[in-house]
């Protein structure tokens, strides 16, 4: 699509440059040819209309004709024609317009000594004719002016949210805030800009989980563009709380908004391989309708992590909630070329993934607050979840469905080492074929056939030792 | 006795353990506009010098804006002001060799 895009592109450039180029060349010399027919075209105005002409001011010798001659008798010196203003003019009868010839003007003129320099008139480009660079300019000063206030308030969000659950954390972890540039570790107790519109914390040095990584995914404010998308399709900010935990039974669980389940489902490995398509309604659990639940080991699993008090505050704060994923085979999204297989089983991981919603109005630090029970939920989890203990028969169904997928990798993986080998051992045999075809020695080239031709043996041999061993199995 | 068991204290090792953070590898397919924008603008940019087309200097200026304003902290700075550099150097080569304003196709 990339290239598809950068081809297009190109052809549209190509074909304005070629129309640009005539127009830009019109546009350049267009005043001077206009001048250029203008004043080609006056002596022949000049002779077509005749109503308009004016007395001409020059000699013209002609053949007289016998009246004129008879009345200018006494004058012999010069010729000169007289204009009768008798409503008919002589020249329409005499006067071919094709054997006057301007040219012949110029040198009576310059012999009259009269020089006309002709007024070029300067092209003078006021600024009002740069109305589009003006245009442009405008519109770069609104996209700069946009992104200093679009970064500001997604800077005061991140910074509201931080300011409102730094306590809590400090209290939960004793690493809040790292840089990774520091080699000390050091609680910096701020987030990580990662981009104006990405904000990200790691807490680590708690009991049961390795760390917490919080990360605020906000509109994209500082871009004009994403901002009337926005207004367009209407999206919210995000807070992702990803945990990564020590030690959890098998089980992958997962609940939201129904179309964000969807999504995992569709878009998650672990998900898509062991919970299946059926979607729970979480109107059990007092739920609205717009809540799904989908689990790996249904009942059980579900009853043990939505206990009483995580529904309550889940209940209390539904429309907060995007999605919450448990998941000891977490290995991240699918991979997007379907065809390609991976060549090594994916490494999985213990993680509680809780995505919530930050509506849009909020933006101070009151209500950021209203966040903070469901950051201290997640927290709880990872005690919960680390403590949680499967009964035996539901432990035994994970551990097989997990070995299946072992297994179903492993054959998957088999096939294509099968094929990676077989076409090692044809690469092999064509170099083999091609050494010997290029060998000049014909002793070399004769021992090399006959290595050729006794391996190729070798291979019938066994396929058929292979067939027969098959045949006396089956028998 | 007193400093013993502050000595005990201090060698208590800790039930957990405090991890550093690693961040990920951002790949390009996370959030590509970045990208995309810097080779749109290198591509105009290159148009409007080569061929004297003074629309593509200025979408040259747009895209670097747009790749700017989607920058991540963690990439070099400096392919965007190099992207920056040479939108602004088209815009004013092209006005150097045509002074003339731009003119709209309407």
């Amino acid at each position: 699509m990339r290239w598809w895009s950068i081809a297009l592109l190109l052809c549209l450039l190509a074909y304005h440059h070629g129309a640009a180029g005539d127009h830009e060349k019109d546009d350049e010399f267009a005043e001077f040819e206009q001048e250029f027919d203008d004043s080609m075209q006056k002596p022949k105005v000049a002779t077509e209309k005749s109503d308009e002409r004016e007395k001409p001011n020059i000699a013209i010798p002609k053949n007289p004709s016998p009246s004129e001659f008879e009345d200018d008798d006494n004058d012999d010196d010069d010729a000169v024609v007289e204009v009768e203003d008798d409503g008919k003019d002589e020249f329409d009868e005499d006067w071919d317009p094709e054997e006057f010839d301007p040219a012949e003007e110029t040198p009576q003129r310059a012999a009259a000594g009269e020089l006309k320099i002709a007024k070029v008139p300067y092209r003078h480009n006021s600024w009002t004719n740069y109305y589009v660079e003006i245009v442009i300019g405008v519109l770069i000063s609104i996209y700069l002016v946009n992104f200093l206030i679009g970064s500001s308030k997604n800077n005061s969000i991140a910074s509201s949210w931080l300011q409102t659950h730094l306590e809590f954390l400090k209290d939960q972890f004793e690493l809040v805030g790292d840089d990774p540039t520091n080699q000390k570790t050091a609680s910096t107790h701020q987030m990580i800009k990662e981009s104006e519109h990405t904000y990200i914390l790691w807490c680590s040095g708690r009991q049961c989980c390795e760390g917490m990584l919080v990360q605020l995914k906000l509109l994209k404010r500082q871009d004009i563009i994403s901002n009337i998308v926005n207004r367009l399709t209407p999206g919210n900010d995000q807070l992702q709380i990803s945990i990564h935990l020590e030690h959890m039974d098998p089980f992958v669980f997962c609940m939201g908004q129904k179309r964000s389940v969807i999504a995992l489902q569709k878009n998650m490995t672990d998900v898509s391989l062991f919970c299946g398509d059926k979607l729970r309604s979480g109107e059990k659990f007092g739920f609205s309708p717009s809540i799904a639940i989908l689990s790996e080991l249904a009942g059980e699993v579900v009853t043990s992590v939505l206990d009483t008090k995580v529904a309550k505050v889940l209940r209390e704060h539904e429309h907060l909630i995007d999605s919450i994923h448990i998941s000891d085979q977490f290995s991240g999204p699918k991979l997007v070329d379907q065809e390609e297989v991976p060549v090594k089983e994916p490494d999985t991981t213990k993680v509680i993934n809780i995505t919530l919603n930050i509506p849009t109005e909020w933006n101070g630090a009151e209500s950021m607050e209203n966040l903070l029970p469901l950051v201290k939920l997640s927290v709880y989890l990872v005690d919960k979840i680390t403590r949680l203990r499967l009964s035996k028969e539901s432990k035994l169904r994970a551990d097989r469905h997990r070995q299946e997928m072992h297994l179903r990798f492993l054959k998957q993986t088999h096939a294509q080492r099968q094929e990676a080998a077989q076409l090692k051992r044809e690469e092999k045999d064509r170099q083999m074929k091609d050494r010997m075809m290029n060998e000049e020695d014909p002793e070399k080239q004769r021992r090399l056939d006959e290595i050729i031709q006794r391996r190729e043996l070798n291979k019938k041999n066994k396929r058929m030792m292979k067939g027969r061993q098959y045949k006396v199995k089956s028998m | 006795m007193e400093g013993t068991s502050k000595l005990q204290e201090v060698e208590k090792p800790k039930p957990y353990k405090v991890n550093r953070y690693e961040p990920k590898p951002e790949s390009a397919l996370d959030d590509a506009i970045p990208e995309y924008m810097n080779l749109f603008g290198m591509v105009f940019s290159m148009c409007g010098l080569m061929l004297k087309i003074k629309w593509c200097s200025w979408c040259a200026i747009f895209c670097a804006l747009i790749s700017f304003a989607h920058s991540r902290s963690s990439e070099d700075n400096k392919q965007v002001w190099s992207s920056f550099m040479l939108s602004i150097s088209s815009v004013v080569m092209t006005y150097l060799q045509n002074p003339a304003p731009l003119i709209t196709p309407w």
